[in-house]
């Protein structure tokens, strides 16, 4: 059993202005995949240290099974962690590694021999038993560190970034087999990532964190169909969702010199300046729409052709929606306007069209909307507006 | 690029600066070793030979010296009161820089930035400098001509050093290692035990050595503090002996001969960390 409660959890390090991690009020029934996405530097990884007890918390509490934890030491408080760089002892072998955990509880050495042999055994780490870490693979030293965990059969996992420092294609498949490994032990598990993918097919909920601040917790389906805000909305979905200023009169949305209707159901004020949200899933090619929906003409300047789909990216003729918020989630890693190479002013709307035919750069081609999808944001507060807006915050 | 032939003037010339660069290198060489073979040759022949050509080569060799050495000049007996303080003041200095090193390096606490850069400080420090103060600490402990008295000295004397070469292995442990530790339920203690000091251990070995070579080597302390006779460490031995036996020189060149004996023995033993240790670092 391993449910976890956090209660305005906050720290503040000494020498700066902002807390790392602000006021995190959060509860994880046992048994649940949890993810902290979000850009680096946001706290998520403090965060997940403060639970492990490896960073002391400022103030606020933490509840392991419904117990105080918050200055427990980490030993006592029956996690395990994985850690980004694997943390593997390298003067030890595979065995040693596992072993370690169990030898330090004293525990019985026929106990121990048969849990490290069970956990070999599933991991496929059991021909690789004598060797050390240096002699290991990527994946093999990732496996070994899961290994460690699991052993000691804690109430709950916490996973740093384990799969940060695979190659692309081995990530793929371990995170496949983590979620297996998630449903066959049932484990609590809090999971930190900057890797939205990641967050969207591992997590039975994804905690999204900025700034230290927590954003929205919700499913995956929820973040990506009714994000609470700017910033959520920008970090998930991929390619990012399009953001546009408009001006809303007379039942319609107006930017670019394009006309929308505003829909019937969407909650929004008769009149002022709405940010528009466009998944570029939710664009298609207007012939193969239908006749009804609302279009949009664009001048294809970049063709990204992925085979079963194409990003067709296009300048729209309306100033970048340059929300500090927005910024810093499409930038992810790095500084604002990292991800430009040319400087442009203007705002680049892609579109995530079916590859039912070729498209060209250089081509002026219709595009449909379906205004039912449109996302609304206060261009003030970021938040999200109107119909969409009106999901609380689940916490 | 095909050589140039032998009898090329760039050729010549080039000979002729590597013959000037190993003549330089072979005096260099010739001084280092000529005064063991100086040391080697006087212990292996009789007085009368050495003093018919002083540092030349032995007309007949000997092994009387090497004799006389335990039985007239006491090396034997010297060698174990050095051994009875060295050895303990080299254990002492290794714990206590251990646990030193790793809390300055692994543990926050106030004023640790400041207490680190004290310990590089009293590393510049002389110890002649400090003679008379710590002749007057020993003195007023009642530890004078105690060996406990030279052990202590010779700890406080070492650690910093010790400390400083400790911290600069243990830095190179990654702090994710130690939190890997605790989670696993490992204390302080444990950690260093189990974690810190394997991952450190040609660090730890170089730091022995150097300090049993350097301890074992230690004159100006040993001399005024183990005063009496009986506990005489074989450095300071040997050195006052020399007058005394003007007449045996041989004997006394024996007994430094065989003084370089236990430090190379532990130069030996634990050369292939030793050198580890020096070069940790310099390749990932």
């Amino acid at each position: 059993m391993g449910s976890i409660q956090l209660n305005d959890l906050t720290k503040a390090f000494p020498d700066t202005e902002v807390p790392a991690v602000d006021a995190v009020s959060l509860e994880i029934p046992d048994g649940e995949f949890l993810v902290l996405v979000g850009p680096s530097g946001c706290g998520k990884s403090t965060l997940l240290r403060m639970i492990a007890g490896i960073e002391t918390s400022s103030s606020g509490q933490i509840l392991i099974d419904d117990a105080e934890a918050t200055h427990l030491e980490p030993k006592q408080r029956d996690i395990a962690m994985v850690f980004q760089n694997y943390a593997l002892y390298p003067h030890m072998t595979v065995a040693e590694n596992l072993h370690f955990a169990l030898r330090l509880r004293r525990m019985p050495r026929a106990e121990r021999d048969a849990r490290v042999a069970e956990v070999m055994a599933m991991l496929r780490l059991t021909e690789l038993e004598e060797r050390k870490p240096g002699q290991l693979s990527g994946g093999q030293r990732q496996r070994v560190a899961m290994g460690r965990a699991m052993v000691r059969e804690p109430a709950a996992f916490l996973m740093d970034e384990p799969l940060s420092n695979l190659d692309a294609k081995l990530r793929v498949a371990m995170r496949s087999e983590l979620a297996r490994l998630h449903e066959r032990l049932g484990v609590t598990t809090i999971y930190v990532t900057h890797d939205q993918t990641e967050a969207m097919t591992l997590g039975q909920r994804v905690a999204v964190l900025k700034d230290g601040v927590l954003q929205q917790v919700d499913s995956p389906q929820r973040l990506f169909h009714a994000p609470r805000n700017l910033f959520v909305a920008a970090f998930i979905g991929s390619p990012t969702i399009n953001l546009v200023e408009s001006e809303v009169a007379d039942g319609a949305l107006h930017f670019a010199g394009h006309r929308v209707p505003v829909p019937p159901d969407a909650e929004l004020p008769s009149r002022g300046t709405v940010i528009v949200g466009i998944r570029p899933s939710d664009l298609e090619l207007a012939e193969f729409a239908s006749d009804s929906s609302p279009r949009i003409s664009a001048r294809l300047e970049i063709v990204e052709n992925l085979g079963a789909e194409i990003h067709a990216i296009f300048p729209i003729d309306a100033p970048r929606v340059d929300v500090e918020a927005v910024r810093k989630a499409a930038a992810g890693e790095g500084e604002a306007g990292d991800d430009q190479l040319l400087a442009d002013e203007r705002s680049l709307f892609t579109a995530a069209v079916a590859a039912r035919r070729p498209l060209a750069p250089g081509e002026t081609v219709e595009l449909a909307l379906d205004p039912d999808r449109l996302y609304f944001f206060d261009p003030e507060s970021g938040l999200a507006l109107g119909r969409r807006g009106a999901t609380e915050l689940v916490a | 690029m095909s050589a140039a032939p032998a009898t090329s003037p760039r050729h010549l010339g080039r000979r002729a600066g590597r013959v000037v660069v190993w003549l330089f290198l072979a005096a260099l060489a010739v001084s280092a070793l000529y005064p063991l073979f100086f040391l080697t040759a006087t212990a292996l022949r009789t007085t009368d030979d050495y003093r018919s050509s002083p540092g030349g080569l032995p007309s007949h060799l000997t092994t009387d010296n090497i004799t006389e050495a335990f039985s007239v000049v006491h090396v034997g007996t010297y060698a174990l009161n050095s051994l009875f303080v060295v050895v303990p003041a080299v254990l002492l200095i290794t714990v206590l820089s251990c646990l030193a090193a790793y809390a300055l390096i692994h543990f926050d606490f106030p004023l640790r930035k400041l207490a680190l850069v004290l310990v590089v400080a009293l590393i510049a420090l002389p110890p002649t400098a400090i003679l008379i103060p710590v002749f007057k600490a020993v003195l007023d402990a009642g530890l004078l001509n105690h060996r406990l008295g030279l052990i202590l000295v010779y700890s406080a004397l070492y650690l910093p050093f010790s400390i400083y070469l400790l911290a600069s292995f243990m830095k190179s442990v990654p702090t994710e290692l130690l939190n890997a530790a605790r989670i696993d339920g490992a204390g302080p203690l444990r950690t260093l035990w189990s974690v810190v000091l394997p991952l450190v251990r040609p660090g730890l070995l170089t730091l022995i050595t150097l300090n049993f070579l350097l301890l074992w080597n230690e004159f100006l302390f040993s001399l005024v503090i183990l005063q009496s006779e009986a506990d005489r460490t074989i450095m300071v031995g040997i050195a006052l002996l020399q007058g005394h036996f003007e007449k045996n020189f041989g004997a006394v060149s024996a007994g430094l001969l065989l003084s370089m004996i236990p430090p190379l023995l532990i130069f030996v033993f634990f050369q292939r960390d030793l050198a580890r240790g020096l070069t940790a670092g310099a390749v990932k």
